[in-house]
């Protein structure tokens, strides 16, 4: 049996990486480009989940201060609670870069 | 080596700038990885740099346990493979079966350029699977271990992908030389 011999396809292999042969064009200035539009894009959503975040507990403290009919008294505690609790998550998950995305 | 090491040192530290060496140094490799597994130069040149951009973002995860290189390229291999996924269902999986008997196949009265340009050629008709193995095998040291943990196969398994990709480039490196193709 013989396929190509060992050295040759080495050689070859090593050879067709170059620009002429490979068909690459420089991608470093587009690469460069698309970090610092990805990171510019990333620092929009933290700022929108500190405000989300400021709303959500200021909206909480308003819900434990309410008086409103509908909320028993003995359940205001827990639900300003699950309610700061579920926009913090929120948040943190927003602040977070989202690699999967990129 | 150690200017490499010192590029990712500074990338870690907070200077972007040092990352378009290590992209001007791995482009070519990163390309040619993509190129190996999805056979098309557009979609290979966004795999190439969505790669870079991964690696960027994920530097700090780079624990320094393999080679940057052996790193840089399992990404570049995912990036590949994750769009050959959104092609077909199973894009590793070739169903063609090797011609009967093994070819000799001899470049050796081919100038190195026109043997590299009939590699290209070929590579771009083996299923993804061979030529990505390779093209990752010849990239640096020629190494089952690093292609194994590039891509995830066993030892064996990647000894006979590459065994089963050197017949079939045999193969189709003749058949284009028949056809005047170089």
């Amino acid at each position: 049996m013989s396929n190509l011999s060992e050295e040759q396809l080495r050689l070859a292999m090593r050879c067709s990486l170059s620009h002429e042969n490979s068909g690459v064009i420089d991608m470093a200035d587009e690469v460069m480009q698309c970090i610092k539009d990805k990171r510019n894009r990333t620092a929009k959503p933290a700022l929108v989940s500190w405000l989300l975040m400021a709303v959500g507990v200021v909206l909480g403290i308003c819900l434990f201060m309410s008086n409103a009919s509908w909320l028993p008294p003995e359940w205001r505690w827990p639900a300003a609670c699950i309610f700061v609790s579920v926009v913090l998550i929120q948040a943190d998950r927003l602040t977070k870069p989202n690699t999967a995305a990129l | 080596m150690q200017e490499e090491a010192d590029c990712i040192q500074r990338v870690l530290d907070g200077d972007t700038n040092a990352f378009r060496m290590l992209v001007d140094h791995y482009q070519q490799r990163v390309y040619a990885v993509a190129i190996a597994v999805l056979k098309d130069s557009e979609l290979a040149k966004e795999a190439s740099q969505d790669a870079f951009v991964k690696a960027f973002r994920r530097i700090g995860s780079f624990r320094r346990e393999s080679s940057f290189s052996t790193w840089l390229y399992r990404i570049a291999t995912n990036e590949a493979l994750m769009r050959l996924r959104k092609r077909n269902a199973d894009p590793l999986i070739f169903s063609g079966e090797l011609p009967e008997g093994h070819q000799q196949v001899d470049m050796g009265e081919l100038p190195q350029e026109e043997a590299a340009k009939l590699v290209n050629k070929a590579l771009m008709l083996l299923p993804p699977r061979e030529s990505l193995a390779l093209r990752l095998f010849y990239l640096e040291e020629s190494d089952i271990q690093t292609v194994s943990a590039i891509t995830g196969w066993t030892g064996s398994n990647t000894k006979v992908i590459l065994h089963r990709a050197r017949q079939r480039m045999a193969v189709v490196i003749n058949e284009l030389k028949q056809n005047k193709h170089v």
